[in-house]
């Protein structure tokens, strides 16, 4: 496997955010996660990556078997795990090639890669430029400033298959898409896939799940998968809403 | 003590001088240095109290003992180390000053230079009646302190000079070598620059210390710019740590007129600028760039002015900063709209990033307006990093150290871009990029 979660607890300013979380993704698996707002999405998100904001108050996640809550967010990177994020920073004055540059050899670097020189890098950019159907202007342009929602989240599906990692996570990466663009993204997603690649892909809607077509569905309600399922499961959801699910835990809504 | 011993020295140095003009006192130049040399002892130097220099304390950089005469013996090491800096920087145009005097041997191409190079002395003989209007005449009592020992002191004081439509298409690097091998030094120097209607120039400065001494630079200089001409100045302050920097630069533009000025500090213990410009025209533009980066115990004091003193004239003034340590950075901007200098379009920024709890910015917005229809802009930013960009970089594999370089770098790159020489550019990244890693976390 690639990552496994168990019993997962995190916080935030002493808020219990995510309530013992288990999740098992292999290989080549695409794992949709879905719930309402302030189920915790965006938590688990970000407790992957490494943000510091969150505290993890118990169990483990594993990931290519290494204790992944003890690596730095930049070896987990390194190490294969990517996140795209639901709001990607402005930051002006770095140009979206030269900090790509330095995220890509570095990477590359500890996987005992040699770092591209400045002719090689570009020609792998200008490829996946074109997979993505973005604008080599891009490259030269501050990272992200500016940029519309859309042409952000491109930019993180450009930089996903640029650092070439073993799982993906995809935080929202629907929301502020128009169709295009959201056929253009899934549609890099999946040209990505394959039999060691796997994703998380976490979104309040079925619709980017109709592109990227999951091989499980998770529903994450109050900090906790309360039903699993495969791609029909999104269909119900989105013609049922989530109210039959919560009915359905009764022992939830009494703790809450 | 030692503040005494400064103007002691100065006076002997200038009474010396003095003694050896054979009676040519009543010439002009020698007039105004006399002035300036009375007043300076009328003023001595600046405490805290007064209020152009109420941020630093001067008194400590001068327990010193400062002598005024170098060696005029040009030793080889100093040799070698002029020599290799030139090829270092590798400028096509050079003008060389070693110890303040000019070293026409070590100059660079100025026969084929576009500009003419006359000492201040014979300028006044070719052209009197054009030098009484010039020199030392931007000078403001009763702030000016410093600007008066270089003028005192401005025997080997020249002009740069701009012809009538003369484009020059290489920058002037204008190199200051100073050796302090013997003692701590003082070297003044005095400069103008006239840059006649529709002509375009570039000059970038430099000082280079030599030596385990301290220098102090006391450098003073004034740039007169004539209808629709253009001259970009820029400063590169990079000095080793053993030197004390006093820059004055004084500006008078005329219409349709443009300057722009950036000055890069990062070397040096204490570096003062005093820059101006006046403008004296419609439809004139000034452009005032900074970029400070300190460290240790460093102090960078900018103190700029921008006096709207005409019509239809705009200004743009944007100082960036970054401090670590116990690093001390002033920025005083003051922009005066005189009452006639109707639509007038100013605008100044100034950010600072503070690395340190330790470090300590002063900055302060001055603006002075009499005229009614006018644009005036100014903001002041204070902070540190931002986390959210930190966590972003490293995400992507980046190191938290990398990423602080690469965002502070960011801070600074608009500064920076300013500069059209490119390897002035590239130079003052690698620099930057040196200072970063080597700072201690």
């Amino acid at each position: 496997m690639i990552l496994e979660i168990k019993n997962l607890c995190a916080s935030i300013d002493e808020k219990e955010i995510l309530k013992g979380i288990n999740l098992t993704i292999n290989p080549g698996e695409v794992h949709a996660i879905m719930g309402p707002n302030g189920s915790g999405k965006s938590t688990l998100a970000s407790v992957l990556a490494g943000k510091s904001d969150y505290e993890v108050t118990s169990g483990s996640v594993t990931f290519k078997n290494q204790d992944l809550l003890d690596l730095d967010p930049e070896i987990r990177a390194r190490e294969g795990l990517f996140l795209s994020f639901q709001y990607p920073v402005e930051i002006p004055g770095v140009s979206t090639a030269n900090f790509l540059k330095a995220s890509v050899n570095e990477v590359r670097k500890h996987r005992g890669l040699e770092p591209y020189d400045a002719m090689e890098f570009l020609k792998v950019m200008k490829k996946e430029l074109e997979l993505l159907e973005m604008d080599k202007s891009f490259l030269s342009r501050s990272l992200n400033e500016g940029f519309s929602g859309g042409e952000k989240k491109r930019n993180e599906i450009f930089q996903m298959a640029m650092l070439d990692p073993v799982l993906s996570i995809l935080d929202e990466t629907d929301s502020g898409l128009d169709i295009d663009a959201l056929r253009i993204v899934a549609e890099g997603v999946n040209k990505l896939r394959n039999t060691e690649r796997s994703f998380l892909i976490i979104t309040h809607y079925q619709r980017l799940l109709d592109y990227i077509v999951p091989d499980f569905v998770h529903v994450l309600y109050q900090g906790k998968i309360i039903k699993t399922g495969t791609k029909e499961l999104a269909l119900e959801l989105e013609e049922r809403g989530y109210d039959w699910l919560k009915s359905e835990v009764p022992s939830l809504e009494e703790v809450q | 003590m030692s503040v005494d011993s400064f103007v002691q020295n100065f006076k002997n140095t200038f009474e010396t001088a003095q003694k050896a003009l054979n009676g040519s006192s009543k010439f002009y130049p020698n007039v105004v240095r006399a002035n300036a040399f009375e007043s300076f002892l009328k003023s001595g130097i600046p405490t805290t109290k007064n209020e152009e220099w109420k941020y630093v304390n001067l008194f400590p950089f001068f327990s010193i003992d400062f002598q005024f005469s170098a060696s005029q013996v040009i030793s080889n090491e100093f040799a070698i180390f002029i020599k290799d800096s030139i090829e270092s920087i590798n400028p096509d145009v050079a003008l060389v000053l070693v110890n303040g005097k000019i070293l026409p041997q070590l100059c660079k191409n100025l026969d084929s230079y576009e500009g003419k190079i006359l000492g201040l002395d014979q300028y006044y003989n070719e052209h009197p009646d054009e030098f009484t209007t010039l020199f030392h005449s931007l000078q403001l009592s009763p702030n000016t302190i410093f600007e008066n020992v270089s003028t005192a002191l401005s025997f080997d004081g020249f002009v740069v000079q701009y012809d009538k439509n003369v484009v020059t298409e290489k920058p002037l690097f204008l190199l200051n070598f100073i050796d302090t091998t013997n003692n701590h030094i003082v070297i003044p120097t005095r400069y103008i620059v006239k840059a006649e209607k529709l002509s375009q120039a570039s000059i970038i400065e430099q000082t280079l210390t030599f030596g385990p001494n301290t220098s102090l630079s006391i450098a003073t200089s004034e740039v007169f710019v004539d209808e629709q001409a253009n001259v970009t100045i820029v400063k590169l302050q990079n000095d080793k740590k053993e030197s004390i920097v006093l820059d004055s630069m004084s500006i008078a533009q005329k219409s349709s007129s443009t300057v722009t000025s950036t000055t890069v500090s990062y070397g040096s213990s204490l570096i003062r600028n005093n820059h101006r410009a006046v403008h004296n025209g419609s439809n004139v533009h000034t452009n005032m760039f900074g970029l400070a980066i300190a460290q240790d115990k460093q102090v960078i004091d900018n103190h700029t002015e921008i006096d709207h003193a005409t019509a239809h004239c705009s200004s743009t003034e944007s100082y960036k900063h970054i401090l670590s340590d116990s690093s001390t950075v002033v920025f005083n901007g003051k922009v005066y709209v005189r009452e006639q200098a109707q639509k007038t379009n100013a605008y100044q920024s100034n950010k600072t990033i503070l690395l340190s709890d330790t470090a300590t910015i002063n900055s302060k917005p001055q603006l002075e307006i009499f005229a009614d229809d006018v644009k005036c802009s100014h903001g002041a930013t204070c902070g540190g990093i931002d986390e959210e960009a930190i966590f972003y970089l490293r995400s992507r594999g980046i190191s938290t150290k990398d990423a602080m370089s690469m965002l502070t770098l960011a801070f600074a790159e608009d500064v920076i871009m300013k500069i059209e020489n490119e390897s002035v550019r590239t130079r003052i990244e690698e620099d930057f990029l040196t200072l970063l890693s080597n700072r201690t976390k």
